[in-house]
């Protein structure tokens, strides 16, 4: 009795332990034995993961299955925010949780695609794209993603208010004279025409059509700053103007102005604005009238050359079948599938013949983006386009708020800029 | 006794001290053989695991990898992490057996019983090592779940990790002080640190001191025996605690807009209603001072009601005859308050209070909600209300994070907050540990 009492402690100490051996041997079991099942299976039921955002779903399942067809892969579509998605990659990648597929913005392929995590890769049918498109997924002569939306700022007006849109920027400094757009807090304010200008994004048209400008000609060299030149400073000049003697206070604000700009817009109280043409959803939702168009002309006669951004599609550097990611990437930026992007978002497509297929449908909004991107510049990709941001909102506070002058406030950024990008980008 | 029995085994301490250095080899000549072979066993293990991995753990923590891709620098960085916690416990273990092997010779001198079969060396352990027994796993569980995180972030502050370099495309490097270099040297980032370094420091102190001063006030008025209603107050006090802190920064963040804000559209014309006031509306968060006043003061709201439920817990322990004989004594209000009250309050409540503030210096949602560090700037990525945390938070998210400064920082944080709670810990017996 008392001997295999003994034996059953010991059988039940080595099958312990030998459990806590399997337990931490597990991890890399489970590892070792996924890796080997999809390199097996990689002729026949391969899946392909892609991440898309939550209004992209619907249309990546209704295209999904010729591809799947075609070339004999499962698609799995995962939903999830594009910049959430892509700000995970670094992490999920190496850990294999990362998608194969997903979209990025132009502005964060060059510095994703610099840092190793999306694969290089070509533009099939090289005929639909412009030099622009083509310029918004190169870095150093790589391409790392396909174009699949374009975007722009466009102006939105009032259609109740106004009878037709504003063409240049002295008619929205008629329309800040008008009484009906008084703000009622603040004396002698107005917001007839509101712009999000301490957002570096929106008033880069501006800075830009005065002759400012960042990272020299062709957006890629960072030591060529023209933030604090003389056509700069004047467009600083003018948006300080408004900041100063038409705006009030809040619109300093750089975290709450769009909140504001929406919430006066919604009570009837501007004329109209600059915005993005991911604002016209929920304007159509409020169920208040809007009119778009492209943005007035400037005081100078310039064109507003706001930036030029959008999505495209990219592959994840950590996809196991790059191959596939690639031909998933020329699918679905051919045309065909762009017009039925176009049909199922309204938002506008990078492929030059779905542009067309697209005006034709006549939508406001879509000619004024497809217009309005004609002025465009692409956005600079490079990764110390991240200085620029921070150090040109704080040019644009400090000028606004009357903390400096313009042309103070601009110096300084560009200095600012100039040093960050020295110190933290010497590699 | 010593008439009885002569010593049967003289050891020699030395040698068998000597012949632990081979761990087991000195106990097998102390004749303690399941010991030594336990001892042997583990140091085989030991060499084993080092051989199978433990050297290239070494090797990899020393080169962090050679080729990217294939090298994944920071799992390199893990690994040889692991290995060098569990090399310092098989450290620690060789010290034990050499003095073990010694201890044990010295007793066999002095002729005393030396446990030699299995049963008496495991009841033993049992016996004089169950403090031990129960200790161990708990120290072992720290050092992985502890040490460890802490040592990669330790270690991090000392190489370039940042977002030229992100494993595995690119290899991490050791760079050794230079982060902490920077901070102090490299112009963008020492102006940053220095304003949002006294930043923090001005907002832990006026925040937490202002939530502390609110919630004994509070409850202190609550309890005096004329007020009626308490349980009404008790419920109102607790209100902003009820409220998740992230919904109701929102929505000060709101209330506080500069044009249609419920402070400036509202609550300032109501108090300008008052004779002889006369208030204009104020840049709550368009300028850089009123910004730092308003996330103080919200911070004294959010804060309060945690100190004032304490307070009133510790209140209801102080006896009423203290309060009646220095009535009797003739003590003002504010007499008893000072003499009586505040010390009994602080005596139980000061660790709290303490970790009150550190709460508040790394009190990351406040900052980041309100007005995201705004607004303007102070260099190095940092708003003009950004603290510590915060700033760190801007130093590893966006399009070019900077882990490695980020590291080093936390490293500074950390001393910081170690160094000053230790010392009011310590100043204030708030963790009197000692035997009572």
């Amino acid at each position: 009795m008392k001997k295999t009492a003994w034996k059953k402690y010991v059988l039940g100490l080595v099958s312990a332990s030998a459990l806590v051996l399997a337990a931490c041997g597990g991890g890399e079991d489970a590892t070792e034995s996924g890796s080997t099942a999809g390199g097996e299976e990689a002729g026949e039921d391969t899946t392909l993961q892609i991440s898309v955002d939550k209004g992209y779903v619907e249309y990546v399942e209704d295209i999904k299955g010729d591809f799947e067809e075609k070339n004999g892969v499962k698609i799995e579509i995962t939903e999830r925010d594009m910049f959430e998605q892509l700000e995970a990659l670094p992490l999920d990648g190496p850990s294999g949780n990362a998608p194969d597929i997903m979209m990025s913005a132009y502005d964060r392929m060059g510095s994703l695609g610099q840092q190793g995590h999306i694969a290089e890769v070509t533009l099939a049918n090289d005929d639909q794209y412009d030099d622009t498109d083509r310029a918004q997924v190169t870095l150093d002569g790589k391409i790392y993603g396909a174009p699949s939306v374009i975007e722009t700022l466009v102006l939105y007006y009032n259609t109740d208010l106004l009878d037709e849109a504003p063409t240049t920027f002295a008619d929205l400094e008629e329309l800040a004279k008008d009484d009906q757009f008084a703000f009622e807090g603040e004396e002698g304010k107005n917001t007839g025409f509101l712009a999000k200008w301490t957002d570096f994004y929106f008033t880069y048209g501006l800075v830009s059509g005065y002759g400012g400008y960042v990272f020299g000609e062709d957006g890629t060299d960072p030591t060529d700053i023209g933030l604090n030149n003389e056509g700069a400073v004047e467009a600083i000049t003018y948006a300080t103007d408004w900041f100063q003697n038409t705006w009030p206070q809040g619109m300093q604000d750089v975290t709450s102005s769009d909140a504001f700009i929406t919430d006066q817009y919604l009570n009837g109280k501007v004329g109209a604005f600059i915005g993005g043409p991911w604002q016209a959803a929920s304007l159509k939702d409020a169920g208040v009238n809007y009119g778009v168009s492209t943005i007035p002309t400037l005081n100078n006669g310039e064109a507003y050359e706001a930036f030029g951004g959008g999505k495209g599609w990219v592959v994840s550097n950590y996809s196991e079948d790059k191959d596939l990611g690639q031909a998933w990437l020329d699918y679905v930026t051919n045309t065909e599938n762009q017009n039925k992007f176009y049909d199922a978002t309204n938002e506008v497509p990078a492929n030059q013949d779905s542009r067309v297929y697209a005006t034709e449908k006549e939508d406001e909004l879509t000619t004024a983006v497809i217009n309005q991107y004609k002025d465009a510049q692409p956005m600079p990709n490079i990764p110390e386009m991240a200085e620029v941001w921070t150090g040109a909102e704080n040019m644009l506070f400090d000028a606004a708020s009357g903390n400096k002058t313009p042309q103070e406030s601009a110096d300084d950024s560009a200095k600012l800029i100039k040093e960050s990008i020295e110190q933290k980008y010497t590699n | 006794m010593s008439s009885q029995t002569e010593p049967q085994n003289i050891k020699n301490e030395k040698k068998a001290m000597r012949y632990s250095i081979i761990p087991g080899l000195g106990q097998l000549y102390n004749g303690q053989l399941f010991k030594g072979i336990v001892f042997l066993a583990i140091f085989v293990a030991f060499i084993v695991e080092m051989i199978v991995f433990g050297f290239d753990a070494f090797n990899g923590l020393i080169t962090l990898g050679s080729t990217p891709v294939e090298d994944h620098s920071l799992f390199i960085m893990i690994e040889g992490t692991l290995q060098l916690i569990i090399t310092v416990i098989f450290l620690a273990f060789y010290a034990l057996n050499i003095y073990d092997a010694k201890r044990v010779a010295s007793i066999w001198n002095r002729g005393q019983k030396v446990n030699v079969t299995i049963k008496d060396v495991m009841w033993n352990v049992y016996n004089a090592g169950f403090p031990y027994l129960l200790i161990v796993p708990a120290y072992l569980m720290m050092a992985f779940t502890i040490i460890f995180p802490v040592l990669v972030t330790l270690f991090m502050a000392f190489t370039n990790y940042d977002f030229y370099h992100i494993p595995p495309a690119n290899l991490i490097d050791w760079i050794g002080l230079k982060n902490f270099v920077n901070i102090f040297f490299l112009s963008t980032y020492r102006d940053a640190f220095t304003s949002v370094f006294s930043w923090t420091i001005i907002w832990t102190f006026s925040a937490t001191t202002l939530q502390i001063v609110i919630g004994i006030f509070t409850a202190v008025i609550a309890n005096q025996s004329f007020i009626k209603g308490k349980r009404f107050f008790g419920v109102i006090f607790l209100l902003p605690w009820a409220v998740p802190a992230f919904i109701t920064i929102l929505s000060f963040s709101n209330i506080f807009n500069d044009s249609i804000g419920a402070i400036n559209t509202q609550v300032i014309p109501l108090i300008n209603e008052l004779p002889f006031v006369e208030i204009g509306r104020i840049a709550w968060k368009t300028n850089a001072f009123w910004s730092k006043a308003a996330i103080i003061m919200i911070q004294g709201w959010l804060g309060f009601p945690y100190i004032y439920v304490m307070t009133t817990s510790i209140l209801q322990s102080i006896p009423e005859d203290l309060y009646e004989a220095a009535k009797i004594d003739g003590a003002s209000a504010f007499q008893r308050f000072r003499e009586i009250t505040m010390p009994m309050v602080f005596l139980v409540a000061a660790p709290t209070f303490i970790t009150q503030y550190t709460q508040n210096f790394n009190n990351f949602s406040m900052i980041y909600l309100f007005n995201n560090g705004g607004p303007g700037s102070v260099g190095g990525g940092a708003g003009a209300t950004d603290i510590l945390i915060s700033w760190i938070y801007k130093l590893t998210t966006g399009t070019s994070p900077q882990y490695s400064m980020a590291a080093a920082i936390t490293l500074i944080i950390s001393a910081l907050v170690i160094v000053v709670s230790l010392t009011v810990f310590k100043r204030t017996n708030a963790f009197n540990m000692e035997d009572a």
